[in-house]
């Protein structure tokens, strides 16, 4: 296992209109906590309309996990700003499903590349306008 | 139980004589590596193996070796079922949960077994999601515990998971199981999605005493 330190975060890259978070390792309580309040707040600073959320890296996705990052998508949208979850394991999403787990509530995307063609097509609301729909 | 090694000296001793049966056998132990005493599947024929080499040197008549040689299978054949198939210890992995850190490093151990055990992908990783979710209650609510993962090598090879802790306990465990279980911590849904991957679940909880949570997933 990779031991990753206290401080790490994930990174958050800004590219063009969109942020976007590629989820390379095992999630701890503690990274995801750091990731929601990241996303958060670099929503508030930047003038973004998507978010795409790569979790192709990670390990498993439990309860927790899962609902931390419906949890980014809701407060993405709130905030006018569109989530796309991307590169979910078949496997991992099996799971979920089996579970009895859903992400309710954000768009799905096989890979970033199409993540990505997804959020250009569908305009996003303007920020702040109607978001809490 | 009778004594093999002594009776194939016997069926030998009736084609040779007892000083070449003795040699016969002692030298086909040594070379199969094999206790007629102590046999284990797949030694019989490693053991006649050897001995069909000494016996083609001292019994040249091929009908008479070849009775001799049925006479020591039908033997080994028995006396090798007589005893239990011999079974491997079951390996047994500890993993403190005492902070939210080992839950990571719980399911990571967890899929480990079962990549060596030779699970497929998506048994591994429900596995290691029920196994985060049982560590995380732990976490949660007992504050730290254990979580032990044992092979199982019986007639169903698998895996076994405990999680074990001395915390507050559950008092109403078929509502936290039921459908309509509202959390205040979480989704609510840990232990009926962990209940939902496993193939065996069992739920053990003393009010004030701890809980002890048992699940299984075999391979087939
Ligand atoms: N090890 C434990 N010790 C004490 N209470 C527990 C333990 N595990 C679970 N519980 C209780 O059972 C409930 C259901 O657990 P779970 O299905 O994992 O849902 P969640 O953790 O999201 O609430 C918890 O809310 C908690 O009250
Ligand atoms: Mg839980």
């Amino acid at each position: 296992m990779t031991e990753i330190s206290d401080t790490f975060r994930i990174p958050i890259i800004k590219l063009h209109d969109k942020l976007i978070v590629s989820i390379q390792m095992a999630l701890s309580d503690r990274l995801v906590m750091q990731l929601k309040d990241d996303i958060t707040t670099r929503i508030e600073r930047v003038n973004i309309t998507g978010l795409i959320i790569d979790v192709s890296g990670i390990d498993v996705m439990d309860s927790y996990i899962s609902r931390a990052l419906r949890d980014m998508g809701l407060i993405a949208r709130l905030m006018g700003v569109r989530t796309v979850i991307s590169g979910l394991d078949p496997m991992i999403a099996m799971t979920l499903v089996e579970m009895g787990l859903d992400l309710k509530g954000v768009s799905a995307a096989l890979n970033l590349e199409t993540a990505i063609e997804l959020l250009d097509r569908k305009p996003a609301k303007t920020r702040g306008k109607g978001a809490a729909a | 139980m009778s004594d093999t090694r002594q009776q194939i000296l016997e069926i030998l001793g009736g084609h040779m004589s007892a000083i070449l049966a003795r040699s016969v056998l002692s030298l086909s132990i040594s070379w199969s590596k094999v206790d007629p005493n102590r046999l284990r599947p797949g030694d019989d024929n490693r053991l006649l193996a050897e001995l069909e080499k000494g016996c083609r040197l001292y019994v040249r008549d091929d009908t008479l070796r070849q009775t001799c040689m049925e006479q020591m299978q039908t033997l080994l054949t028995i006396n090798g079922h007589t005893l239990p198939p011999p079974e491997e210890p079951p390996r047994l992995t500890r993993v403190p949960v005492l902070g939210e850190s080992d839950i990571v490093d719980a399911r990571g151990i967890g899929r480990l077994v079962c990549n060596k055990l030779g699970f497929s992908g998506a048994m591994q990783i429900k596995v290691a999601t029920a196994i985060s979710e049982l560590a995380r209650n732990i976490v949660q609510y007992a504050d730290k515990g254990e979580i032990t993962i044992t092979t199982l090598n019986g007639n169903r090879r698998g895996i076994e998971v405990v999680a074990r802790d001395e915390g507050p306990g559950i008092a109403d465990i078929s509502l936290v199981m039921s459908d309509r279980y509202n959390s205040r911590t979480g989704m609510g849904i840990g232990l009926k999605g962990t209940r939902n991957l496993m193939d065996e679940f069992d739920l053990k909880s003393t009010p004030g005493k701890g809980t002890e949570i048992r699940v299984r997933k075999y391979m087939d």
